[in-house]
């Protein structure tokens, strides 16, 4: 199997840093214009999260998740650092309030397949939780924004938050890194490119984390 | 592991993957990890990342200024010799 640009990268190949931008520039423009401030913040951004993309590139296992989602990672973590920085709150992109996913399977798998996987168990939230979550990780805002926005408590936003992305984590097929008497790395279960992840079993933390926990 | 600490870690991953840390709570973070290594890991990261492009449009055009500067950037920076991951 070729080896991917991130691995290219990580292997010395100076033509896969151009490559780079070709394939992901438009989706980093994207992420940055919702979470920066202003256009300027987001092109200088933009710079950033590319060297960061780079620097990183050899952290990335294609075992784990797709390129794309390694790079939509890398991204949102450097906006999510200048978002605390200036301590300002992004610009609301607007999501329909019924939102919906692409109903062809083929058009969200050509997003990704782990987006393809998400975009499932969103829909299988509870509503109040989808809410918090769309509005936490796709309009980049705090929980503390959330909290006023939705008058839910601060607890409860936290909670939707954390549940809806150990949900989510594991519609991908990742093992969570602890488990209550296990030390283990979190690992990717061989879901790659099997949308449905078939044959996935529960693990254990996840039956906890569904019967023992209260909302706050 | 305690429940509690179990909860309390996944709350900081949560936290990392949606609004960022804290100082405060980044030394948490790390206090923990430092006792245990193998604990941290990707997985809210990634499924906030996964959620992220589920949820996007149709990504826009960069501006044309902005494409130079990342060509420009992109010749310029040097990758690690190969071997050097």
């Amino acid at each position: 199997m070729s080896e991917s640009i991130l691995q290219r990268i990580a292997a010395g190949e100076a033509k896969a840093v151009q490559e780079c931008i070709d394939q992901y520039s438009r989706l980093v423009w994207s992420i940055a214009r919702r979470f920066a401030p202003s256009a300027a913040e987001a092109e200088d951004a933009v710079q950033e999260v590319f060297l960061d993309i780079w620097k990183s590139a050899s952290r990335f296992d294609p075992d784990r998740a797709s390129e794309k989602t390694f790079v939509a990672m890398v991204a949102r973590r450097r906006l999510i650092d200048l978002l605390r920085r200036r301590e300002r709150r992004p610009q609301l992109t607007a999501l329909p309030e019924n939102f919906d996913f692409p109903d062809d399977e083929q058009e969200r798998l050509e997003i990704s397949v782990e987006a393809s996987m998400a975009a499932r168990a969103l829909k299988v939230l509870k509503p109040e939780q989808r809410q918090v979550l769309v509005l936490s990780v796709y309009h980049g805002m705090s929980h503390g924004e959330i909290v006023e926005s939705t008058g839910m408590p601060l607890g409860t936003v936290k909670s939707h938050i954390r549940r809806g992305l150990a949900e989510i984590r594991e519609a991908l097929g990742e093992e969570p890194s602890v488990d209550l008497g296990s030390s283990r790395k979190g690992e990717k279960r061989s879901t790659k490119g099997t949308p449905e992840a078939p044959g996935r079993k529960r693990s254990s933390a996840s039956g906890r984390r569904d019967g023992g926990e209260e909302i706050p | 592991m305690s429940t509690v600490l179990h909860r309390r870690l996944q709350e900081l991953f949560a936290m990392r993957a949606t609004q960022g840390l804290d100082a405060a709570e980044c030394r948490e973070l790390e206090g923990i990890l430092k006792v245990h290594p193998d604990w941290d890991d990707e997985g809210f990261d990634l499924a906030a990342a996964a959620l992220d492009l589920a949820l996007q449009s149709p990504p826009s055009e960069l501006p044309t200024a902005l494409q130079q500067r990342l060509q420009a950037q992109a010749r310029s920076w040097t990758p690690p010799p190969a071997g050097s991951r």
